[in-house]
């Protein structure tokens, strides 16, 4: 590494933890319904609230918030699904693409609604400038918009006392929307531009080069759709090769604005969080916590990538841009698998062995450090819960979470939060060694096929969305699974969450007292990151040293496959 | 049921304003600002649209600038990478015959996108003796050359950010306004 890589961390990494605070308090005002500096688009929530039908002041209990968000994602997923699969028969389609199959348009929208965006299809060849714009895009905000007011509901919960209200979830949806990621991709969207994202809807340009061979350029409004893919925690790409391809992450100032745009918002909700909940150093905690988590990551990805190669000279590019080199494609590696982002710009298959592993660790830990815009958060709380509830049982105490007892209903509902994801990540994966259906999708031999099955399914089940690409995922078997792991990984995680909060809201609120575990210390961080650490480790443990582990022993001497 | 239709009216809402609106208004800011680089930085030789500075192209005469190896024969239709594990035989073995060709730093290894349009000054500078054999240049128009290649060098943005590299195409542009023995 050269004085120049570390720079660009430094500042990147500073640049978030100096306005995460800032954004966090100024999210908080939007939630609440405060007077903030956009105020003025006032009018138009109400017209959307007058239009839809939505009474503002009127709460929800946590059945009806969880149910009006089944409703909206099937909705979602209903637009989506049927967008594919006729888009032969809809508007702007120049290049005439068919409609996809019906597998693949189950998996893209079961993964688009959920905040996944896993990618089975190569956008350029596939999707019509429809579909990316009025099928996808919005997906792209919403489903954000969607994990953010489960963290609200959270957040009231802990809150309230005695009592059944979280909040509207269709005001909440509306705010994030409107105030938030709207104004933020619109800003971004034009800065990409200014680099040399492309925004148009021409039909694909076939011309002569100066060879004289013959040359299509793709087209399209990606500039829109990529802004709201890193600012919402997406990443699905508008091409195949998402911000790999020149016309996606054309510089690195583009590389520079979207690093940072994949963590701003989970970055800056533990702020929001701590606004709410009346506890800004818990916020902190919190974001301490992540944070640390982050970066120890980020300096064993970097220490396997600079390791030098056993039989190649010189530093590897396989696989990455001549324009980001080494250090960019490992900072962006780590903050997407952090972020459950899931874009890429170079190929996580062709990192160092220990590289791809800390990627996929990364997703086997819950997508919680800073994780997906709400999601990451609300994961966060249900680790927060079993430290409190270990704590509570160490010092044989009745175990307390800001003031809010935590008893047998909460704790079972955070184990179930932890097992969903787990138990179809391990399972998925144990299955698909075995069927040869799912293995004659893999193309690496040796540990590496094993790694390439392992992260496609922890990617769909921890609602990540990149890929060790290796993987032939466009099947049947591989839409399905994957499919059936986006939707558990989500809703196995979501209505948990929203248990918990429904119970949390009715309880009353205890003054701490001298026996009260506080989670506002530092010895908090070391005893949530040793949960979450043990936690995925007894979990993951055997499984990861079966692909990545061995791999990279096997790479340093020499041994390949 | 009064759920289900808020549902539908709030996602039909919102579907117009993030699918439709917003999409459209950053394409006439876009345009507004930034027309040519919106339109994908499209390169013109006369009045020939010959490329995209953005975009790589297959250059295989020995006479101009070679880009990255690429995984799909640089398609602008399946951009892509290899995938390949950095630990598997059949790549070393790969990386070792481009080595045999000839082939220095990145120039052994395929791009993330297959369409990477940048080589490193290491790569440019190592291809001048092709070059410049292939088009027959003499000792004088071989030091041109290789200040053309000197003067091509995109530095760091900002002065820290990125890589050093230099665009494949404009450089080829470059070659053979510049530089006699034109193919």
């Amino acid at each position: 590494m050269k004085s120049f890589d570390f720079i660009q961390i430094v500042l990147i990494l500073g640049f978030l933890v100096c306005v995460s605070p800032v954004l966090g308090g100024w999210i908080a005002k939007i939630v609440e319904g405060e007077k903030h500096l956009l105020s003025f688009l006032s009018p138009l929530e109400n017209f959307i609230y007058l239009i839809s039908g939505i009474r503002e002041k009127e709460e929800m209990n946590w059945k009806q918030y969880a149910l009006s968000i089944v409703g909206f994602s099937f909705l979602s997923f209903s637009a989506v699904f049927l967008i594919l699969v006729f888009q032969g028969s809809l508007p702007l389609n120049p290049q005439n693409l068919p409609g996809v199959s019906w597998h693949l348009a189950l998996n893209t929208a079961m993964s688009f609604m959920t905040n996944t965006n896993w990618q089975s299809y190569g956008g350029e060849s596939t999707l019509s400038y429809f579909s990316q714009m009025v099928a996808l895009t919005v997906q792209n905000f919403v489903s954000a918009a969607v994990g953010m007011t489960v963290l609200l509901a959270l957040a009231r919960s802990i809150r309230n006392k005695e009592s059944q209200n979280l909040g509207n979830f269709w005001v909440d949806l509306t705010r994030t929307t409107l105030y938030l990621l709207l104004p933020l991709s619109l800003v971004l969207a034009i800065l990409l531009v200014g680099q040399g994202v492309i925004q148009n809807f021409a039909p694909y340009l076939t011309l002569k080069t100066i060879e004289g061979a013959s040359q299509i350029l793709p087209m399209g409004p990606a500039a829109s759709q990529i802004a709201i893919k890193q600012l919402g925690t997406n990443g699905g790409g508008f091409f195949n090769a998402n911000s790999a391809h020149p016309f996606e992450n054309p510089t690195a100032f583009s590389n520079v604005l979207q690093l940072i745009s994949i963590l701003l918002i989970p970055a800056a909700l533990p702020f929001t969080f701590g606004k709410l909940i009346r506890s800004q150093k818990h916020g902190f905690i919190l974001f301490v916590t992540m944070l640390t988590l982050l970066v120890v990551g980020l300096g064993l990805s970097l220490f396997s990538e600079y390791l030098p190669h056993p039989s190649i000279s010189g530093t590897v590019m396989e696989g990455k841009e001549t324009r980001f080199g080494v250090t960019h494609s490992v900072l962006w590696s780590v903050f997407t698998t952090a972020a459950s982002n899931g874009s890429v710009n170079s190929m996580h298959s062709s990192l160092s062995p220990l590289s791809g592993g800390i990627a996929l660790l990364n997703m086997l830990l819950g997508e919680i450090i800073f994780g997906g815009v709400g999601a990451g958060l609300y994961g966060m709380v249900i680790f927060v819960i079993l430290t409190v509830f270990i704590a509570g049982l160490m010092v044989g105490r009745t175990p307390e979470y800001l003031g809010k007892k935590i008893e047998a209903q909460e704790v079972k509902m955070a184990i179930l939060a932890v097992l969903a994801p787990n138990f179809i990540i391990l399972a998925g994966t144990a299955l698909s060694v075995v069927l040869p259906i799912a293995l004659s999708s893999v193309s690496a031999k040796g540990p590496h096929g094993f790694t390439e099955i392992f992260y496609a399914v922890a990617s769909g089940a921890a609602n990540n969305g990149s890929a060790f690409a290796g993987l032939n995922a466009n099947t049947l078997y591989w839409n399905l699974l994957l499919a059936f792991a986006i939707c558990l990984g989500r809703f196995g995680v979501i209505f948990p969450v929203l248990a918990i909060a429904g119970n949390l809201a009715k309880k009353k609120i205890t003054p701490p007292s001298p026996g009260t575990f506080s989670t506002e210390t530092m010895i908090f961080v070391v005893l949530l990151i040793s949960v979450i650490l043990i936690v995925g480790a007894l979990t993951f443990f055997p499984a990861l040293s079966l692909g990545p582990i061995i791999e990279h022993f096997l790479w340093l001497e020499g041994k390949g496959f | 049921m009064k759920s289900l239709l808020t549902n539908l009216r709030v996602f039909l809402v919102l579907t117009l304003l993030t699918g439709v609106i917003y999409p459209l208004v950053v394409t006439a800011i876009g345009h507004l600002f930034f027309l040519e680089k919106a339109q994908g930085s499209l390169v013109r030789k006369g009045n020939e649209t010959v490329g995209s500075e953005l975009l790589a192209q297959g250059f295989s005469n020995p006479k101009y600038f070679w880009p990255r190896p690429s995984a799909n024969k640089y398609d602008g239709l399946s951009s892509g990478a290899t995938n390949q594990s950095i630990s598997s035989t059949e790549w070393i073995k790969t990386v070792k015959e481009r080595e045999a060709q000839g082939l220095v730093s990145e120039m052994r290894f395929a791009s993330a996108s297959g369409l990477d349009p940048d080589i490193s000054l290491e790569a440019a500078q190592a291809q001048i003796q092709r070059i410049s054999t292939a088009r027959e240049l003499n000792s004088n128009d071989k030091a041109r050359l290789e200040i053309l290649v000197h003067n091509s060098l995109q530095l760091r943005q900002a002065g820290i950010f990125g890589e050093e590299r230099i665009n494949v195409l404009k450089l080829n542009l470059a070659l053979d306004e510049a530089i006699k023995g034109t193919p």
